[in-house]
């Protein structure tokens, strides 16, 4: 068990696209484990593989108060059934901001879990907003990019701000 | 993603209701965005029980914080009331409670707090187990220890000394939930059985005879044929205006300050047959519409203020005219508990001068032997008899009648229900009566 480090915006290394999981084995399964350890700590309520620096398809969530309904979602494909939803988001890639972003309401989600065993579930509410997010790390895109350039200069500058007196303190 | 952070959305919330006096369903309409729907029902939670006992844990805190907190640092304030609220009222465990705080300073980039945040709440809960508040309960104000800012609570002992212990109490208890039964559909011994029959409680209300109190308030969209418009949401005070009115077939009627339409709709199960005419602000008559619809009544929506009504007044007068006005709102304090807080002094003023040109208006539009009832949801004589007092002395033409059927206090003019002492909420009633030609 493992705290890992999560890459803060404007990192380049959150701009891969992440490959498809193709071997299930004992290595995923730990890092399946690591990356539900870290976003429960950060605290989260999802975090892509890409955020911790391993460029694969893979996505833990938990939306629950009680933080204990994890879900796994391996190679996650989405597909757009209707609607639109606003919802003010926020990334443990880019602490401290948070932004309305819009989104398809719901979704249908294709995915394997952890053993490479394929399901399908359909979404709405803060459950397709999360995986839209998600997805969207693993496609090597942040939310701050729904933004106007102006916001997303305004960001860009405020975290190396705080990188730089992190490293300083 | 970024878990959002429900006790910091929260003391938001309380910080513009408090700091900045906007208006509780405003300031939650736009906050709940910044949740999930799972997190949304806490946050109504404690946005409510956080206005209505926000004046006690102020007074608490003051004591528990050796030296104040700076005005630039209020969100550490706000999210201490967020805290102390979930210790004391919520199911939330101790731990995770202090926990969450302590984490949403981090959110709100206050971390140095996370010291003195901790330090108040574990000193709360010890204070909480060793006596129950009471040793912290012994310094506070009279007004604090029922939760009313000072201005707010010599105003309700000023108007009702005797039964303010009574009001103070009931308006610190979360609302009922109480239902009108649509006449023209089913009748009110039939609706409490289809309630019996999905093991939904509920009681018959005393005064009004359409009125069930459901004990154990739920979403409207889980009682039995709500969407067939059997039922409507209405407060028993509410519901006793309609049949003041003595409303016969065909009659000419204008609810003046109607949104968002429960009593145009209550006049209307009572005489289908009615000519309605529904007036409001352009961003208030949605909700007239809505109800209309739902209960399958007709009536005219005119969305603007009445004193507008040379714009399209077809020089008709009526035969009956509700007039509801804006007021303080102190009758139905436990419905908006932002409303203590938002009261200032002056207030009461403006409300009695707002009230006596409305009433004044409606007079101008009222039929030879029309009878006008005037209505509030104040507790405060200003904007009851006062108004009507100033109105009579003005207008030889207008008689006042006895309100026979509201229970509640007879006063001067009218009759006062009060919350706490009468059942429902804090209602005024007036009825005026116009003389004839000579």
């Amino acid at each position: 068990m493992a705290l890992l480090e999560i890459l803060v915006y404007p990192d380049k290394r959150l701009r891969e696209r992440a490959k498809p999981v193709e071997v299930f084995d004992d290595e995923l399964k730990q890092l399946v484990k690591d990356m539900a350890e870290t976003m429960y700590d950060a605290p989260g309520i999802g975090l892509a593989a890409i955020q911790v620096d391993v460029p694969k398809r893979v996505i833990v969530m938990d939306l629950s108060e009680e933080r204990n309904d994890l879900k796994v979602f391996i190679n996650p494909e989405i597909e757009a059934i209707e609607g639109k939803q606003e919802y003010e988001e926020g990334c443990l890639s880019v602490p401290g901001v948070f932004a309305t972003v819009e989104r398809i309401e719901r979704v249908r989600i294709k995915a394997l879990n952890v053993e490479g065993e394929p399901f399908e579930i359909e979404a709405d509410g803060l459950l397709s907003v999360c995986i839209q997010h998600e997805v969207d790390h693993l496609d090597g895109k942040v939310f701050v990019d729904y933004l106007s350039r102006l916001k997303q200069d305004r960001v860009r500058k405020k975290m190396l701000k705080e990188i730089k007196e992190s490293q300083a303190a | 993603m970024a878990k959002p952070n429900l006790q910091l959305v929260a003391a938001h919330t309380l910080r513009d209701v408090i700091d900045q006096g906007r208006s509780l369903d405003r300031t939650l309409e736009s906050e709940a965005q910044r949740l999930g729907a799972e997190q949304r029902p806490s946050l109504h939670e404690i946005a409510y029980g956080g206005l209505r006992f926000y004046s006690y844990f102020d007074g608490l805190l003051a004591q528990l914080i050796a030296k104040p907190i700076r005005r630039k640092d209020r969100m550490v304030h706000f999210l201490l009331i967020v805290g102390l609220y979930q210790l004391k009222h919520m199911r939330t465990p101790d731990h995770a409670a202090v926990n969450q705080t302590v984490k949403a300073l981090a959110a709100s980039k206050q971390s140095w707090a996370k010291g003195l945040v901790n330090g108040v709440l574990r000193q709360f809960l010890r204070e909480m187990e060793k006596d129950n508040l009471a040793s912290l309960d012994a310094h506070l104000t009279a007004a604090q220890r029922i939760a009313f800012p000072t201005f707010f609570y010599g105003c309700i002992r000023d108007a009702w000394l005797e039964e303010s212990e009574k009001i103070f109490e009931s308006s610190n208890q979360k609302p009922p939930l109480t239902l009108r039964v649509n006449q023209q559909k089913t009748t009110r011994a039939d609706y409490l059985k289809l309630l019996a029959a999905k093991n939904i409680d509920a009681l018959p209300t005393e005064e009004s005879k359409l009125g069930v109190l459901v004990t154990q308030p739920r979403p409207v969209t889980e009682l039995p044929m709500f969407s067939e418009g059997w039922v409507s949401v209405q407060d028993e005070s509410a519901q006793l205006c309609a049949p003041l009115l003595a409303l016969e077939h065909g009659m000419r009627v204008l609810d003046g300050c109607a949104a968002p339409g429960g009593k145009t709709c209550a006049m209307l199960e009572a005489e289908p047959s009615l000519k309605m005419t529904a007036v409001d602000l352009p961003e208030r008559v949605l909700g007239i519409e809505q109800n209309l619809n739902r209960l399958g009544l007709e009536a005219e929506i005119r969305d603007m203020g009445l004193e507008e009504y040379s714009d399209w007044w077809d020089k008709h007068p009526w035969d009956r005219i509700l007039m509801d006005v804006p007021c303080s709102g102190s009758g139905v304090i436990r419905r908006h508990p932002d409303i203590r807080h938002r009261r200032q002094p002056g207030d009461l003023e403006r409300f009695a001068g707002q009230q006596f040109d409305l009433l004044e208006t409606a007079w101008g539009l009222l039929a030879d032997n029309g009878l006008l009832l005037y209505v509030t949801c104040s507790l405060f004589p200003q904007e009851n008899d006062g108004v009507i007092e100033r109105f009579l002395s003005n207008h030889s033409d207008a008689k006042f009648l006895p309100v026979a059927s509201a229970g509640g206090i007879s006063t001067r003019y009218g009759r006062q229900r009060l919350p706490g002492v009468h059942a429902g909420d804090g209602f005024y009633y007036s009825l005026l009566s116009k003389a004839g030609a000579a």
